[in-house]
């Protein structure tokens, strides 16, 4: 069958619905879209300024602790040796002697090898 | 309210006293027939809301900026225009079809569409409307139920009057085509 359609012909009408209602609710709810962005936007100006000054305070308290540690570590000699009086333990002590002992033991058995090397005078050393 | 021209309510938004009073204006005469616009386009009501609200919002927060160079109106039509087209490239992403096969599929959602109320020959004639490639379909919609100026869909779509008049004409009879095998 060939039949002629001509579409200006059908009644013009949008064939969808709305729930009842819709437009005048629709008119509050673009209104509250609006305030909302706006007010989150200067809340989120603020927000985004929040890790700044978190990083901010940070460095300066970093900084303000470095500077407290340097002054403190300015000691006098009084102060060091008041620190090893009451610090050092004896066995650290004991221990520090006779690595001194050993070393002087050390030096004077090499003099001792090189006279005998060279077949030294010993009378002449021990006057 | 009284009706205003586009430059008075400009004129009104750009002042922070009277701001909402334009804005409401700019509501109130077009909430209506941006909504359908959109929902011609997206069909879902569900979609068609968000998108409403979301273009209003952008109006919102453009206005400002905007130069004057068109009507108010044509202006939130291109912004509503381009919101929808970018749901449906989304959706065409989604489910990695061509962006006229998202279209096409749209012609299911007639059938399950609750706000759907229209008798048999409108819901084949919105069938074949979703044949129609995307842009050819959105001017078809303008011209053939809104009634609007060529110049004005060309303001909406950036598309020469001459090209729409071709394009309608050859939409008009792809459709009647369709309807024919019906």
């Amino acid at each position: 069958m060939n039949k002629k359609i001509d579409i200006n012909k059908f009644e013009r009408r949008i064939p969808f619905s709305v729930p009842s209602g819709y437009f005048k609710d629709l008119k509050f709810e673009i209104q509250n879209k609006c305030i909302s962005k706006e007010k989150g936007s200067s809340f989120s100006i603020v927000h985004s300024l929040v890790p700044t000054i978190g990083i901010l305070l940070f460095f300066i308290t970093i900084f303000n602790s470095i500077e407290t540690t340097n002054s403190e570590i300015e000691l006098t000699e009084n102060d060091l040796i008041a620190y090893l009086e009451n610090n050092l333990s004896d066995e650290l002590l004991y221990e520090y002697s006779i690595l001194e002992d050993k070393n002087e033991d050390d030096e004077l058995s090499d003099e001792f090898d090189y006279l005998f090397e060279y077949d030294f005078d010993y009378s002449l050393f021990i006057n | 309210m009284g009706e205003y021209t586009d430059n008075q309510i400009l004129e009104m938004f750009r002042n922070s006293k009277t701001r909402n009073l334009a804005f409401n204006h700019i509501i109130n005469q077009n909430q209506k027939r941006v909504y359908w616009h959109i929902r011609k386009i997206v069909i879902s009501h569900e979609d068609a809301n968000d998108i409403t609200q979301d273009t209003f919002v952008k109006v919102w927060n453009n206005l400002d900026s905007f130069k004057g160079a068109s009507k108010i109106y044509t202006w939130i039509y291109t912004i509503a225009t381009n919101e929808s087209i970018n749901l449906l490239k989304k959706r065409k992403k989604h489910y990695f079809e061509s962006l006229d096969l998202v279209s096409y599929r749209l012609s299911e959602k007639l059938f399950a569409d609750n706000y759907f109320n229209g008798k048999d020959i409108e819901r084949k004639l919105q069938e074949a409307i979703l044949t129609l490639p995307t842009k050819q379909r959105i001017a078809f919609n303008m011209k053939y139920f809104e009634n609007m100026k060529y110049d004005d869909i060309s303001e909406v779509l950036g598309t020469s009057v001459g090209a729409l008049k071709a394009n309608y004409h050859h939409a008009k009879n792809k459709i009647e085509e369709f309807l024919k095998e019906y």
